[in-house]
């Protein structure tokens, strides 16, 4: 009788044991669509109530690089400054205008871009349907209270770059 | 491309950059090709096209990786546009790699220097035959055999010097052992704990530190039975014996 009783919980503990096994799989997105900053904007102070980044004002634009791994997928928004993220004490109104533009290409056909864009009120839209980098160029202008002398200080104005799943 | 290319023997081109800049119509088409000649053959070794059909011009930036292939197969390289557009801004680089040793000869700290060196003078006959002393590397053998000479000296010598210094060491070992045999004894912990266990062995400490005196009253022993005390005639002998000498100890520094 002892003997049995032995032989089957023998059996029965492999048995057991195997019973729920918890089988993990792993994995990791990389991200297929990048943004990088190649050149920070520099305002430049043409006129006293003036802020701007083009070059004839002394200016520099800044230019944004986005890498696509994957064509057709994504989608870039740009949208260029409507304030200071810091300046000194303003009290008066600031007139912002700015415009972002595809600036080099490293395949022929995102050349179109351009012309496929669309913008609204300070956002600039994008549709990435080719893989490779593209540059945008952004630029920027601040006209603070029709023509009031701007105080004097450190400016700094934000641009954010997207990069957008479809 | 012999004035593009570094003329480096080995030398493999992997990679082309380009950038150029296209000025067009939108509505018009053209096509930008850049293109290297194969040196050895018809044909050509490199062949990029850009479809500008249709599109705006802009500024293209790119780099092509290939297939690595020796720098003397590429030949002349050339951009053109096939259409409506004109280039400007033109650039193209080549990305290349070569191996510096891929010609012993060229440096002496490459791997294989001395057989090639050796090589090149027998071909040469500069070893069993005569030496042409206005040969550039006939000095360099010279030199080459010379340094050598004077290594192996130099290993010879070091390693003299490195046996008489490991010799002199193990004397002063040896010395230093000679004398300090009491030292170690004694603070060797075993021997120590020898020495205690020794000290506190029977017949030492414990039977000093073991002695038992039982406790009660010691009563007086001696009794003055006749209340006279007779004189110890012997000890006063000795005393007189005593003064005696001491006068005859005197009379010597007296006189």
């Amino acid at each position: 009788m002892d003997i049995k009783t032995i032989t089957t919980l023998a059996f029965l503990m492999p048995a057991s044991a195997a019973l729920a096994v918890d089988s993990p799989i792993g994995g990791t997105v990389a991200p297929k669509c990048s943004v990088w900053t190649e050149t920070s904007g520099v305002y430049g102070h043409p006129l006293p109530y003036k802020l701007s980044t083009l070059p004839a004002d002394g200016g520099v634009k800044a230019s944004i690089r986005v890498d696509v791994a994957q064509a057709d997928y994504y989608k870039t928004r740009f949208t260029h400054p409507a304030s200071f993220s810091s300046s000194p004490t303003l009290t008066d109104a600031v007139a912002w205008t700015g415009s972002t533009v595809v600036g080099q290409v490293s395949v022929a056909g995102m050349s179109a871009y351009e012309a496929a864009k669309v913008t609204y009120n300070n956002v600039t839209e994008f549709n990435m349907t080719l893989a490779g980098s593209t540059w945008f160029t952004v630029s920027s202008t601040a006209s603070y209270g029709s023509t009031k002398s701007l105080p004097a200080g450190n400016y700094t104005a934000i641009i954010k770059a997207e990069c957008i799943a479809k | 491309m012999t004035k593009v290319l570094p003329a480096e023997t080995g030398l493999k081109v992997q990679g082309v950059y380009h950038k150029y800049t296209i000025t067009k119509e939108a509505d018009t088409n053209a096509t930008v090709s850049i293109v290297n000649k194969n040196a050895n053959s018809t044909g050509n070794i490199y062949e990029n096209h850009d479809n500008w059909d249709k599109i705006p011009g802009n500024t293209k930036i790119g780099f092509d990786t290939v297939t690595p292939s020796l720098g003397t197969l590429w030949g002349d390289g050339s951009i053109s546009v096939d259409g409506d557009g004109t280039l400007s801004d033109v650039i193209i680089a080549y990305n290349y790699k070569y191996d510096t040793c891929n010609i012993p000869l060229t440096d002496s700290s490459c791997p294989g220097y001395e057989d090639a060196l050796m090589k090149y003078l027998l071909d040469n006959g500069l070893i069993n035959g005569e030496a042409d002393i206005n040969d550039p590397y006939y000095d360099e053998w010279v030199q080459f055999q010379l340094e050598r000479k004077t290594d192996m000296e130099k290993e010879e010598e070091d390693k003299q010097e490195k046996k008489d210094k490991k010799e002199d060491k193990e004397s002063q070992i040896e010395t230093a052992l000679s004398v300090a045999g009491a030292a170690i004894k004694m603070v060797d912990p075993t021997r120590q704990m020898m020495m205690m266990v020794q000290m506190a062995s029977a017949g030492t400490l414990d039977l000093y530190y073991g002695a038992t005196i039982e406790g009660g009253t010691y009563n007086e022993t001696i009794k003055l039975t006749d209340g006279i005390i007779i004189d110890n005639f012997k000890a006063l002998r000795n005393l007189a014996q005593d003064e005696t000498h001491n006068k005859m100890v005197r009379s010597q520094y007296d006189n």
